[in-house]
């Protein structure tokens, strides 16, 4: 199975650890933030109340850079690394860092687009369409030697 | 002695000569009636005659010898010149012997016819006296002899006792005893007459062994030289060393150690001072590689629970991407569809 197309149910898990790891993230920013205020002003001491807006930004913010990082660096994220997946592109090569921001702002803008890879018959989501990639079976350390 | 062969007939000719009793002058002891006169004279002069007959013969012998020639001849041996002294000699004794049984006979009769004679006189009430004085005399003198007779025969036993050791010494060193020995001794004989059993039988070998000094004996043995002489090589490959092991019930050895004695006697803080402890556990730390072994360790642990995802998750992928398949009824094990382009 090493160097198949990935199907849904392992990309799901993949992303969702991948959602957890950036939402917990987002957690230590705003424990930092209020570590920093609390150290600044202890006596106005309040936990800040930021808008949906911005923790929405920041959120998604976080999420495309770690998705982009990880898939420019070594084709996985962390989740992706634990469900034994890789992105590579369509030649079976490491993607640069601009597919890999750009499939990253896509999967990030329309999650949803994931799903097309059940009905797709080579398994590609619209992010995969879109920046010409592929998700593929890679347990091994190294990356995959493409058949 | 005679020759070995014919020792026992020799010794018996020997002795042959002087038991025949024609020959024998019968000695009279102590206690026997008394001899009449007549043959108490004879026999006194047989006995004077007998020793100047045998110190004549031990005489001429050693005058013959001094001289450097032979002994003279026996008598009834080989005739001529040489046998004249002999026979001249032995006519003189017996002519001697004729002379004193004469002459006893003669004393005799001349003692007993002046006993007749002087018979008168002999029974006279004044000679009876005179004799009877005279053995009250002689009575008293034999008394007296007696007295003093135990000191007589001591100082004559003190002088033979002082000059038979120094005549002994003499007459041996005259004799060359060993030659006599070789010559006359049938040693052979001797030896197998002796019952050697019962000769170790009285020997008391506890005592003998008590007497010998084995620590000295041991200071005179040199064990290095002893030992040097020992082809130890040899002795060493003629062992079966397996064979001996085999033979050690090793189980029954190791049930006699009292372990916890041993343990009691092991002055463990000692051994423990005497280590460098700190040394020890830096270069154990250095040999091994912790990071490494918590990395496998964790990599172990994980391995399983991740493996067991993957593998789960990649089943449902196949089962799903069938399920859609067969609605959409699209055909399945496309090789492309599942590969990259």
């Amino acid at each position: 199975m090493q160097g198949r197309r990935a199907g849904v149910v392992s990309r799901v898990m993949a992303d969702a650890i991948d959602l957890a790891i950036v939402l917990a993230t987002l957690v230590g920013v705003y424990v930092a933030v209020a570590a920093t205020r609390f150290l600044l002003h202890p006596r106005q001491f309040t936990w800040p109340e930021p808008s949906s807006l911005n923790l929405i930004t920041l959120g998604w913010l976080l999420l495309v850079a770690y998705l982009a990082i990880g898939w420019a660096n070594t084709g996985r994220t962390f989740g992706k690394t634990i469900l034994g997946l890789r992105v590579v592109g369509r030649d079976g090569d490491r993607l640069s860092l601009a597919r890999a921001l750009g499939r990253a702002l896509v999967c990030a803008a329309l999650p949803i687009g994931l799903f097309w890879c059940v009905v797709s018959a080579k398994n590609a989501s619209i992010a995969d369409l879109l920046a010409r990639s592929c998700v593929v079976y890679d347990w091994e350390p190294r990356l995959p030697v493409v058949s | 002695m005679g020759t070995p062969d014919h020792p026992r007939g020799h010794m018996d000719q020997q002795h042959a000569a002087p038991t025949d009793p024609s020959n024998v002058v019968p000695l009279r002891v102590a206690g026997e009636l008394p001899l009449p006169l007549e043959e108490l004279v004879e026999q006194a002069l047989r006995i004077a005659l007998g020793l100047v007959t045998l110190s004549a013969d031990a005489l001429s012998e050693v005058v013959a010898k001094t001289l450097g020639g032979q002994a003279p001849a026996e008598p009834g041996g080989a005739g001529g010149s040489a046998a004249s002294l002999p026979l001249l000699a032995g006519a003189a004794m017996g002519l001697a012997v004729g002379v004193a049984r004469w002459g006893a006979r003669a004393t005799t009769t001349v003692i007993r016819t002046g006993e007749i004679v002087f018979s008168p006189v002999t029974t006279s009430v004044p000679f009876r006296d005179g004799m009877r004085r005279l053995g009250a005399k002689l009575g008293a003198l034999d008394a007296r002899w007696r007295e003093e007779r135990p000191r007589e025969e001591d100082a004559a036993q003190a002088f033979v006792r002082l000059l038979v050791p120094q005549i002994a010494e003499a007459v041996l060193d005259q004799v060359d005893l060993n030659a006599i020995v070789a010559e006359r001794v049938d040693v052979d004989r001797v030896v197998e007459g002796v019952d050697l059993d019962a000769v170790v039988a009285r020997v008391d070998l506890d005592a003998v062994v008590a007497r010998v000094d084995l620590d000295r004996i041991l200071e005179r043995v040199d064990l290095g030289a002893v030992v040097d002489r020992i082809p130890l090589d040899d002795v060493v490959a003629r062992i079966d060393v397996d064979d001996i092991v085999a033979r050690v019930d090793l189980e029954r050895v190791v049930d006699r150690i009292d372990v916890d004695a041993v343990a009691a006697k092991l002055d463990i803080e000692a051994v423990v001072r005497r280590l460098d402890l700190a040394a020890i556990a830096r270069e154990v730390v250095d040999e091994l590689d912790l990071p490494e072994i918590i990395r496998e360790s964790m990599g172990s642990m994980t391995g399983e629970t991740v493996g067991g995802i993957r593998v789960q998750s990649m089943n449902a992928d196949r089962a799903i991407s069938s399920l859609v398949d067969r609605l959409l009824r699209r055909s399945q094990a496309d090789p492309d569809a599942e590969t990259p382009d």
